[in-house]
């Protein structure tokens, strides 16, 4: 398990002027790494800004690790020059995938749950951690459907690829939550099941309730469920690098700290409950 | 069993083209919700996200369609250009195209100002050149080459197009006329802002030939059938500079160093 580098919340451009002038008190951020690829203009002058502050996380969205499509060289290569630039604590993304033959659907899709699958991601895991030349870390996706075909559930898939390859898992406790209403498994028994020294990184988030399905919105306060499996998490990990994620409906800079300041306490109050 | 492959394939044919047969018999069901219903939240998402992106690339043409109108573009678009790029950021590209094969001559024009607008916000970035550093070139700057900040170019769009972004001189809708406009990024303290211009055609014509990499001396033959030639190069050299477009002077191999 990764030093926890405490609790963040994400780089959006709703708040660029706050994180210009160091008015957003948290202990480091993360950013969207396709935001950022350019090099250039206003966005990156506040990530160089940012990084001289604290500690920058990229969390990718288009890495398509479990695409079988070859691995976007451009891609490879733009990140890798942003991992120069930046120099990141660590660099994310998710278990899914979004291209084949060549077309991209800018969607976190699920994969199916299969020795086949697994073999597939490992090799392309170490592929980019090849280029990278760095562990990569990779986020459990929220999802509303599984295929008939998985054999194995998806934390068990996760901690054997974590194991296989070396990568890092970024838990998503509101997709763990998410995903287990949806799919009617045991989100405890998700939580309780990643080892604790492959977490190198912790989500939560807010969601939404359609019609008794849950949706991973992100816009919105953690739920009261969440913070009990992060609660859980904690007493069985210790502290974790926690980011607060909210992308849509996005509330003032204040209201997102006090949202990690939440998230902050649940972790003091279960470590000294622990102790 | 469904290779990998044939898997993402069946996904791509239900969420791209709607045609779910293939994916329906390899999702899970429960008695609460339904393969089909299941599928259906991804064709939402995937939608939703595709159609936002070409909103956020082209706000004027789509206020001018209205939504339905702008959404119908958008689906057809996204059929026949379906997204190569990893990036999101890459989906408007041929959007133009799209609007002039569906008879849309006007909006065409305009996606082509929103694209290049989309474009200098996703560009580079480098440092502005001061007069001085033309200046220092004496005698050898007929063979100067000068470089340019990444996002700067020049496009041509109809009469009209800079109405519709409010400019008051901007032209009727039915103006086939084209005008040139410089479009660029400018960054301060206060964050990024893309910005454009109209250019007067020889104007517009001697930055397309420094954009392509011509010497000054043939940028300040586009001012040839000006009534003073020199005077109006050097005024337009010297506005280039002065609104950061120009980020450095550089002297071709073999010409003779200043």
């Amino acid at each position: 398990m990764r030093r926890s580098l405490g609790h963040g919340v994400g780089l959006r451009a709703t708040h660029f002027d706050a994180w210009r002038s160091g008015a957003v008190n948290v202990d480091w951020t993360e950013c969207i790494t396709e935001n950022f690829l350019s090099l250039g203009g206003g966005p990156a002058a506040v990530l160089r800004s940012v990084r001289e502050q604290m500690p920058v996380v990229l969390h990718g969205v288009s890495l398509s690790i479990g695409s079988t499509d070859p691995l976007d060289e451009r891609y490879l290569e733009a990140v890798r020059l942003l991992i120069d630039e930046v120099e990141p604590a660590w660099v994310s993304d998710h278990l899914s995938w979004s291209s084949v033959d060549g077309q991209h659907l800018h969607e976190l899709l699920p994969l199916p749950y299969t020795e086949e699958a697994l073999v597939h991601v490992a090799r392309r895991v170490d592929e980019v951690q090849e280029r990278w030349q760095r562990p990569l870390v990779l986020e459990n996706p929220s999802s509303y459907l599984t295929y008939a075909e998985s054999v194995m559930p998806e934390w068990q898939f996760l901690t054997e690829l974590a194991r296989r390859t070396g990568c890092g898992v970024l838990l998503d406790v509101n997709n763990v939550y998410v995903s287990a209403v949806n799919h009617g498994f045991s989100a405890e028994a998700y939580i309780d099941a990643v080892p604790a020294d492959a977490i190198w990184q912790v989500h939560l988030a807010g969601h939404s309730n359609v019609s008794g399905h849950l949706i991973d919105t992100h816009d919105g306060p953690t739920s009261a469920a969440v913070l009990a499996l992060y609660r859980r998490l904690v007493a069985r990990c210790g502290a974790l690098s926690t980011l607060v994620e909210w992308d849509e409906s996005i509330p003032s800079v204040e209201a997102l700290v006090a949202e990690s300041m939440t998230a902050r306490a649940v972790e003091c109050e279960t470590l000294k409950a622990v102790a | 069993m469904a290779s990998l492959v044939e898997l993402q394939r069946a996904m791509r044919s239900a969420l791209h083209a709607r045609q779910s047969y293939a994916a329906l018999p390899l999702i899970a069901a429960t008695a609460s919700w339904s393969a089909v219903d299941r599928l259906h939240v991804y064709e939402d998402m995937v939608w939703v996200r595709l159609v936002r992106a070409l909103l956020e690339d082209f706000p004027v043409v789509s206020q001018r369609l209205g939504t339905e109108l702008f959404e119908r573009v958008a689906a057809t678009h996204i059929a026949r250009r379906p997204s190569t790029d990893p990036s999101l950021a890459w989906l408007g590209r041929g959007f133009e195209d799209t609007l002039r094969e569906l008879g849309r001559e006007f909006e065409a024009s305009l996606a082509r100002l929103e694209w290049a607008r989309a474009l200098a916000f996703l560009a580079g970035d480098a440092p502005a050149a001061s007069a001085a550093e033309l200046g220092a070139l004496g005698e050898t700057f007929g063979d100067a080459v000068l470089a340019f900040h990444p996002s700067l170019q020049v496009v041509a769009v109809r009469g009209g197009v800079l109405a519709a972004y409010g400019d008051p001189v901007g032209g009727a809708v039915d103006d086939e006329h084209e005008t040139h406009v410089a479009v660029w990024r400018a960054v301060s303290h206060h964050g990024a802002s893309v910005n454009h211009e109209r250019l007067e055609p020889m104007e517009a014509a001697a930055l397309a030939c420094a954009l392509e990499g011509c010497c000054m001396a043939a940028v300040c033959d586009a001012f040839s059938t000006s009534p003073s030639p020199a005077e109006d190069a050097t005024r337009a050299v010297l506005r280039w500079i002065a609104a950061g477009w120009v980020s450095g002077v550089r002297m071709p191999p073999g010409a003779n160093a200043p």
